[in-house]
């Protein structure tokens, strides 16, 4: 099949067609710019005049959701901040993170974002092997000297989503397509779910996961199942897609948009939604970093920072249910309402909070329990 | 393989990379330039050539493995089930029995088995009831997927993770080492390749083998063991991919997450039908491949190229190989005219 001879001369072949291309790279190179990383200048950023900022990101930019929004914030600080050049790395799998920073730093990112909870381990690695470089890891809650969190409250645009769904649903079921049974997503569930019996004690929120945050033929297949065998007329949810918006249309269901404006893919099934504005989080971010004044910290910003909103509400949203949430925004933008208040008591009839307490930072983060009124399997219960 | 052959294939790969530069060139990026970074960070960079060589590991070996079927002209497609299958049940012998010694030995030879009995079970279907192997290998594929599921999102879950779907780190004495600042598996890749190469073209099962691939006819006169040759070659392959996704969890990942079958299986297909199902071959190419997965995020950083690009690499790559035979002849057209 293949004498020694001819495997040999074959490898020196490749050995040379490799060789070569290598040298071309080299020779074709420019030579204005520099070949050697930039952090073994040694110079901190704010002298180099500019400052680069990379992000990492779990999905298409044009998934019109999460990875959407964290784009429209990368782009909203390229704008505002002139000395920032900004660089990204789109649909980065869960634990391929590493590869993804150290490849932005070799080519001279300063400042790097990484956008999922799944990065969180690779960015604190990261920042053990790059101190002089800035991290910040978005919904994560690990930190060190040079890597910092942040992450938008966007459970209290899920509330008031869940007052509107609550004053709409006639069939008092209600849908959420959920992407992985972590607390973030749990969190919004069950402020979902609170706002929606605040108006609407007969309510039951059914769940269905789908395991991916990008997923949209699940997440269609997740949505159908909830409109047509769980008999819910309104559809909330947690993954990356408008997906759900979409078959909600399709049905004559209601949903929301969620982390951008959807409309567009449900003009009449849409009640409101979430938005989160990175943007103004990157900003401030990236000038500390430039002017040599960051340190590591959590941002958690909500209502109160401008960092969340909800989108215009459709007119099938009750006038007096609209004139509520309006009430509610302008009371967290003064810091004078939080959702989750006591009493709060899970599904398995444990207290959560006592009538008149809140449930602290922790409680939130660590949030593995449904309502009374959630349905479905949670993974991970406590 | 014959040199020609192999220019062709170079041949190939050269036009999928200038389309591929063509394509950079539409989103504002200069090809050689980002080329060049590219290998920068995949070949030369330490990291880079760590995370390279260990991808090129484990694609060699599910790589020598899918030779043995393809040159017998079985087309497995369920090294990526076979590779998750194998490492699950690695996963049994830490996590849930407990052998009263730490050491990956037994971990492995008990993932490469059973990555074995599940490639063997569409290849007794196709032996007994010629059932079409592509089929039930794919969707074997989907039940691994679904196995990994259930046990990263239920019984194997961290509880110490708020909640994320991974499983406990394995402690040290189940790890496999690096060896010489080399993840383990590209050295035991060569080892691998080079006792692939020899089952296929210096054996006498490997020659029936080839036999079976090349004339289905031939094999039938020659009244060849055709259940040794089906199913023993399905068996070697999925004992392959069994060992690469052992190896993986155990070298590196120490964990399950949801996206530990990373599509190495389905690249592996690749990386076989560019070395031309030559062990010896496939382990060049997966040294390639691997290089351009690992780095082909730095084409994303310097030249904004959506990460869409890379398919559209890999879809022009495997198009121009499935095409080669015409481009062989249009090597050897070029060289008649020049001799």
């Amino acid at each position: 099949m293949v004498d020694r001879r001819e495997a040999l001369k074959v490898i020196g072949i490749g050995g040379a067609a490799f060789a070569l291309g290598a040298g071309l790279g080299y020779t074709l190179k420019p030579t204005t710019e520099a070949i050697v990383p930039a952090d073994e200048s040694g110079k901190p950023p704010v002298e180099r005049g500019t400052l680069k900022a990379g992000w990492v990101y779990v999905g298409p930019i044009g998934d019109y959701g999460w990875t959407y929004a964290h784009d429209l914030g990368r782009r909203y600080a390229e704008e505002r901040l002139d000395f920032l050049e900004t660089v990204y790395v789109e649909s980065v799998a869960e634990d391929e993170a590493m590869p993804v920073i150290t490849q932005l730093v070799n080519e001279g990112a300063d400042v790097i974002f990484t956008t999922s909870f799944g990065y969180m381990d690779d960015t604190i690695k990261a920042g053990e092997k790059y101190p002089d470089k800035i991290f910040m890891h978005c919904s994560g809650y690990k930190r060190r000297e040079n890597v910092g969190t942040y992450f938008v409250r966007l459970y209290q645009p899920y509330y008031l989503n869940g007052l509107m769904a609550g004053a709409v649903t006639e069939t008092n079921n209600l849908g959420y397509v959920a992407a992985h049974p972590i607390p973030e997503v749990v969190r919004h569930i069950n402020a979902f779910h609170l706002g929606a019996r605040e108006v609407n004690p007969d309510v039951k929120t059914y769940v269905i996961w789908i395991n991916a945050w990008y997923d949209p033929e699940k997440a269609r297949s997740a949505a159908q199942t909830l409109i047509d065998q769980f008999n819910c007329d309104v559809l909330a949810f947690t993954e990356d897609t408008p997906t759900v918006l979409t078959v909600a249309e399709e049905a004559g269901a209601y949903s929301f948009s969620h982390y951008s404006d959807m409309k567009k893919y449900g003009p009449n099934a849409e009640l409101s939604g979430q938005i989160a504005n990175w943007g103004i989080i990157y900003e401030d971010v990236l000038l500390r970093a430039y002017h040599g004044v960051w340190e590591s910290k959590d941002y958690w910003w909500g209502f109160y920072e401008g960092a969340v909103d909800i989108t215009p509400m459709s007119n099938k949203v009750p006038k007096d249910i609209q004139n509520l949430v309006n009430e509610r925004i302008e009371l967290m933008r003064t810091l004078s309402f939080e959702p989750f208040r006591g009493p709060l008591v899970d599904r398995k009839g444990r207290v959560r909070a006592k009538a008149g307490e809140f449930l602290t930072r922790d409680d939130l983060w660590n949030m593995m329990w449904f309502l009374e009124g959630v349905e479905g399997d949670l993974p991970g219960e406590e | 393989m014959d040199i020609r052959s192999f220019l062709s294939t170079i041949v190939s790969v050269l036009v999928a990379l200038f389309v591929y530069g063509l394509f950079i060139m539409y989103f504002g990026g200069d090809p050689l330039d980002a080329y060049y970074r590219m290998f920068r960070n995949s070949y030369l960079d330490p990291n880079g050539l760590y995370e390279t060589l260990r991808l090129a590991g484990s694609l060699a070996i599910l790589s020598a493995g899918l030779s043995l079927v393809f040159k017998a002209g079985i087309w497995n497609i369920g090294a990526e089930g076979q590779y998750i299958i194998g490492g699950i049940a690695a996963g049994y012998m830490i996590y849930v029995f407990n052998i009263g010694f730490e050491t990956p030995v037994i971990p492995i030879l008990v993932g490469m088995l059973v990555g074995s009995l599940y490639s063997a079970v569409p290849a007794y279907l196709k032996y007994k009831l010629d059932v079409n192997e592509v089929l039930t290998t794919l969707m074997l594929n989907y039940v691994a997927l679904y196995i990994l599921y259930y046990h990263v999102y239920g019984v194997w879950r961290d509880p110490s993770t708020f909640g994320f779907p991974v499983t406990p780190e394995i402690s040290m004495g189940f790890r496999l080492p690096d060896i010489l600042g080399m993840n383990f598996l590209f050295p035991l890749s060569i080892i691998v390749s080079i006792v692939a190469y020899y089952i296929l073209f210096r054996s006498k099962y490997g020659f029936k083998l080839r036999v079976y691939g090349e004339n289905r006819e031939a094999a039938k006169y020659s009244r060849y063991n055709l259940f040794t040759l089906i199913v023993g070659s399905m068996a070697l392959s999925g004992l392959a991919s069994g060992l690469a996704g052992t190896g993986d969890f155990l070298s590196y990942y120490h964990r399950f997450k949801p996206g530990y079958a990373a599509g190495l299986g389905y690249t592996a297909i690749i990386t076989t039908l560019v070395g031309e199902s030559n062990p010896i071959y496939t382990l060049i190419s997966s040294i390639f491949f691997a290089g351009f997965l690992y780095g082909s995020n730095t084409i994303s950083i310097v030249a904004g190229v959506p990460f869409e690009g890379i398919y559209i690499f890999e879809g022009v790559l495997l198009a121009f190989i499935i095409s080669r035979r015409y481009i062989g002849r249009w090597v050897k057209w070029m060289g008649a005219e020049n001799s």
